[in-house]
């Protein structure tokens, strides 16, 4: 897990969220700075999250364009991971990271689909958490 | 040599000679004048020898009054033109000619010249010498001068007249001359035009009652000390600050309609202030600092970025790029940050997402891939991302040594 990590010996300090503790780096502990941190963390992950969903969607579009999907075929995908949908626009990978991998098989949301959400969250979760 | 008088309309008739000469007594006559042209005219202003004693008793005498010489001696014995002379001198004030230059009276063709160290003084503090309307009038000073130098006084030159130069050395006005004033009068060229005021051996100004269209100089260089005051032309203008007033702006005539008027704040010294030179540029001796603007002059589109970049500094980049236009590869390459500027040296700094499809272009938040002094501060202390067609300008804040949002960025 992550830890954040504060920049020695500089007046403006680069803060760090690393795994292990860089050479010239002290861990932070102090838990009013910590919050503030996290709070700037999920506010990055939100718009990854956002991005993310975007650009999920304009593929299905795309899809109905092309006839690899009807559009009864992508609403009812949308009500079946709709729980998924809303966990990944705010941020929560960890949280989407669960609900996809006990999220049962429906219509479109075949194993291929939902192994690629899968492989998309767990790479971002080892990136960023 | 005596006095000599004129008479009008003596010399017209007879001998034409008038009176030769004046003198004291009769024996003085004769002594100067042993003989005279025939009916030449004296005068002699006292009696002379004793008026009762009888010739014959050796007694002499000589009355004052007008002499004729005969040919042969002078002799006042030509009772009628003795005593007809006599009256017009009785009735004349021998001592005190009206002058020739009484109101009404002209010299017509003669000048008036005065000798060396001589003066035409004025007997009240009224006097003028008027040189009358619609007569060629000049005052015409040849390597002297003209004093006005009592309280009060003024030198005029009124409405159609000119001053001119070509003879003058210098016009003095002295402390306590009250004022210079030239009503709608022209003055071609002056080599010095110097006013001195109570106060100080300097420059006070030329008070005229119209608008100033230039004061030019063959020096480049114009002083001005009046605060207020507008000076045009000359390339150098210098302010002084060792008075009291002090110039505050500056005028130019741009030769259209309007002017551009420049205030500054007075300098604590002095300082030169250099105008407009013949091909329009203008030298700055100072920098311009300029609040809440940015000027675009250099712009540069740098290699399209397929990795995160530190310290980014593309090709063509330095310290007069205004601008970076970039293109990415993948979605969020990140900058985490930009060399710096040196230190005193502002800077605001673009740089263009110009991606064509919907990749973001991310700054990197205090991120330790650059340099301290080149990484970038964002709002909310976390990284931001540009889209495409977006621009962020970054203002480098030497006081935190780091870039800084000068508009909203992500």
């Amino acid at each position: 897990m992550r830890k954040f990590y504060k920049e020695d010996n500089e007046s403006i300090p680069a803060i760090v969220y690393e795994l292990t503790n860089p050479i010239g780096y002290t861990e932070i502990t102090d838990n009013s700075e910590l919050k503030i941190l996290y709070i700037g963390l999920y506010k990055q992950r939100e718009i990854d999250g956002i991005n993310y969903f975007e650009d999920f969607r304009a593929d299905l579009i795309m899809n109905i364009m092309d006839g690899t999907y009807t559009d009864l075929e992508v609403f009812a995908l949308e009500s079946h991971i709709k729980y998924l949908q809303d966990e990944i626009i705010i941020g929560n990978w960890l949280t989407s990271q669960n609900i996809n991998l006990n999220l049962s098989l429906n219509g479109i949301y075949d194993q291929t689909m939902k192994d690629k959400i899968q492989n998309y969250i767990n790479n971002y979760i080892a990136t960023n958490y | 040599m005596g006095k000599v008088i004129h008479i009008d309309g003596a010399g017209t008739g007879g001998s034409g000679t008038g009176y030769l000469t004046v003198q004291a007594n009769y024996t003085d006559l004769i002594t100067a004048f042993p003989t005279a042209p025939t009916m030449s005219l004296a005068y002699v202003q006292n009696s002379q020898g004793t008026a009762w004693l009888p010739g014959n008793m050796g007694g002499t005498f000589y009355s004052k009054g007008t002499y004729l010489f005969d040919g042969a001696n002078w002799v006042s014995s030509v009772d009628d033109i003795a005593k007809e002379l006599q009256d017009i001198l009785d009735n004349m004030n021998t001592q005190n000619l009206e002058s020739v230059l009484s109101n009404g009276i002209f010299t017509g063709a003669y000048n008036i010249s005065i000798n060396d160290n001589q003066i035409i003084t004025a007997s009240n503090g009224n006097s003028k010498i008027n040189l009358r309307e619609g007569a060629d009038g000049i005052i015409k000073i040849s390597g002297g001068e003209v004093d006005a130098n009592w309280n009060g006084s003024s030198f005029e030159v009124n409405a159609g007249d000119f001053l001119t130069q070509p003879s003058f050395s210098r016009m003095v006005l002295s402390p306590l001359v009250s004022g210079f004033s030239m009503i709608k009068s022209t003055f071609t060229k002056f080599g010095d035009f110097n006013m001195y005021n109570n106060d100080a051996g300097d420059v006070s100004g030329a008070n005229l009652p119209n608008y100033i269209s230039s004061i030019s100089s063959q020096n480049p260089t114009i002083k001005q000390n009046v605060i207020n005051s507008t000076v045009n032309g000359g390339l150098n203008v210098i302010v002084k600050t060792d008075n009291t007033d002090y110039s505050t702006q500056n005028g130019y005539n741009t030769g259209t309609a309007g002017e551009l008027i420049v205030k500054h704040t007075p300098s604590a010294t002095d300082y030169t202030q250099t105008h407009q030179a013949d091909n329009g540029d203008i030298a700055l001796t100072k920098n311009i600092a300029i609040s809440q603007a940015y000027i675009i002059q250099t712009i540069i589109t740098a290699p399209t970025i397929t990795s995160d970049q530190d310290n980014y500094s593309p090709v063509g980049f330095d310290d007069d790029t205004d601008l970076i236009r970039v293109d990415i590869d993948a979605n969020n390459r990140s900058i985490s940050g930009i060399p710096a500027p040196p230190l005193g040296v502002f800077r605001i700094l673009g740089i263009k997402n110009t991606n064509t499809t919907s990749l973001d272009l991310r700054f990197e938040h205090n991120n330790a891939g650059s340099l301290p002094q080149n990484r970038f501060l964002c709002r909310d202390n976390t990284r931001k991302s540009i889209k495409p067609n977006e621009m962020a300008l970054w203002f480098y804040d030497h006081n935190v040594q780091r870039w800084t949002p000068f508009n909203r960025i992500g």
